[in-house]
């Protein structure tokens, strides 16, 4: 049996997205076979994202409503032999679709797959509900921001209601769009101050990356371009998905020649 | 002198029996036995507890008591040197006023204390009809509303009602206090607008002069 993993955030547009996009396909280079699953019914862009949009033809309502079989609605990614896709229906709404098809959907797919991968809908109303109550642990995505990490504070509240809290099912965070410049200067929240706040495991940092938007828009996910720093961050936050020990990357950026002189002779940080 | 021997009833720690303050230990067992006597079997099989508003007894003291609620049935529990918790301290007295609102009533509730053993997080709320003492921190957009005192042995970010129903008297400390808001009884307080200190020091906030003001525990 795989592991059923949530991706949610509460708020929209932090990253919910991206990130499954990319940890999907992270973990599936790693080897793992994964599907990722669009649990945004009526916003469907999980398959945008990864460039499989041309290639849907039945979708999750289907599969539930029984018009398709699985492994019809199952899209192959087109670059990694062991990630797939299950897309959400377009013309329907979330409330098509109960808690418990939702669980019995992500327990047929665990059968087959090591990840079972869910991109939540942003909000906490039936969607979100739909999607927390069909996994086993959850991968909340926060933005350096406090509107954001207020509403993450609220999902894991609601997630470890919903869980019993133990090891197993402990919320884990991704810090994105982080921008340590900022965080230098003192005018965005420190990671430190998130995980006060927040007090769950940290998964990783992912810095703000103008080559998410471009992957986005092309619809190739950022851990297959070189020399993205939140590809790489990405690929390091599988890794530690996986239980490996991967430190933290080092997100200063580097300020000139002059700068980096200094740091080698010993003078400032 | 003849003083009457008060035994009161308490919703969680059964009966409390106050020692007046100028009473010898002798006397107070002859009257309480004499009362026990004349209530027949009304308090047998009670649990008691001897408040001595301060007075430390000696062991032969305690003892002779013990004695006495021994005949009548009944279970010393503790003797416990603090004051009469059903009388609200003198301070809070004043401040509400000759003809009280129902503060005995209020203060009988909070007896019994709610401890929550986590951390609130946005959107959860702990209502409780008595005190609150919460081990973990209440984060923004949570919410600890009580009848009595509020204690938070973390940080307190949220919002948080002490006294809800009427008692100016309770107070809300934690150890970082950095309310959204705060409320004690009908008055409402929040946060400065200001940075916090480097250094967080634990901080009680109570009314004085109808204003929630924050002061270091020590000061009374």
């Amino acid at each position: 049996m795989g592991q059923v993993v949530v991706v949610t955030s509460g708020k929209g547009g932090v990253g919910k997205t991206t990130t499954t996009a990319n940890l999907g396909s992270a973990l599936a280079q790693q080897g793992k076979k994964v599907c990722v699953v669009d649990a945004d019914i009526g916003l469907r862009n999980l398959d945008v994202v990864m460039g499989l949009e041309n290639r849907v033809v039945y979708d999750l309502v289907n599969v539930i409503e029984g018009d398709a079989k699985l492994k019809q609605a199952l899209i192959k990614d087109k670059r990694c032999e062991n990630l797939y896709l299950l897309p959400a229906a377009q013309t329907r709404n979330k409330d098509d679709v109960k808690p418990e098809q939702m669980k019995w959907l992500t327990k047929q797919l665990a059968e087959d797959f090591d990840f079972v991968i869910l991109d939540c809908p942003a909000g906490i109303e039936h969607g979100f509900v739909n999607a927390i109550t069909a996994a086993d642990r959850a991968v909340i995505v926060v933005n350096p921001e406090v509107s954001s990490v207020r509403d993450a504070d609220r999902v894991i509240g609601l997630w470890e209601a919903q869980k019993d809290r133990d090891e197993k099912t402990a919320a884990m965070l991704v810090i994105t769009r982080f921008r340590p410049a900022l965080v230098e200067k003192g005018d965005m929240l420190d990671v430190n101050d998130i995980m006060e706040m927040l007090a769950v495991d940290l998964l990783g940092v992912v810095p703000e990356d103008e080559k998410i938007l471009v992957s986005s828009n092309k619809g190739e996910p950022a851990i297959y371009m070189e020399e993205s720093k939140a590809g790489l961050a990405y690929k390091n936050i599988a890794r530690r998905l996986l239980g490996e020990q991967v430190p933290l990357m080092n997100l200063a950026e580097e300020k000139g020649i002059w700068a980096r002189f200094k740091r080698i002779v010993g003078f400032g940080r | 002198m003849q003083q009457e021997i008060v035994i009161r009833g308490t919703s969680k720690s059964g009966l409390h029996v106050l020692l007046p303050s100028q009473m010898e230990v002798s006397d107070f067992c002859t009257l309480l036995r004499r009362k026990l006597t004349g209530a027949g079997r009304f308090f047998q099989g009670a649990e008691v507890t001897v408040r001595t508003a301060g007075r430390p007894l000696t062991a032969e003291e305690q003892t002779a008591i013990q004695v006495v609620f021994a005949e009548a049935e009944m279970r010393l529990l503790a003797v416990d040197l603090g004051e009469d918790p059903l009388r609200p301290p003198a301070e809070s007295r004043a401040a509400s006023g000759p003809s009280t609102l129902p503060a005995a009533s209020v203060l009988a509730s909070s007896e019994t204390a709610l401890v929550v053993t986590r951390t609130l997080r946005s959107g959860q709320a702990v209502r409780h009809d008595g005190d609150v003492i919460l081990l973990g921190d209440v984060n923004p957009g949570a919410e600890v509303v009580a009848a009595g005192h509020i204690v938070v042995m973390g940080a307190l970010r949220g919002l948080a009602h002490a006294g809800c129903t009427g008692n100016r008297g309770a107070f809300v400390t934690a150890v970082r206090l950095r309310p959204t808001q705060l409320r004690i009884a009908g008055v409402v307080g929040r946060a400065p607008d200001q940075e916090e200190p480097a250094q967080p020091v634990p901080e009680v906030a109570r009314l004085r002069d109808g204003m929630i003001v924050i002061e270091a525990p020590a000061t009374r």
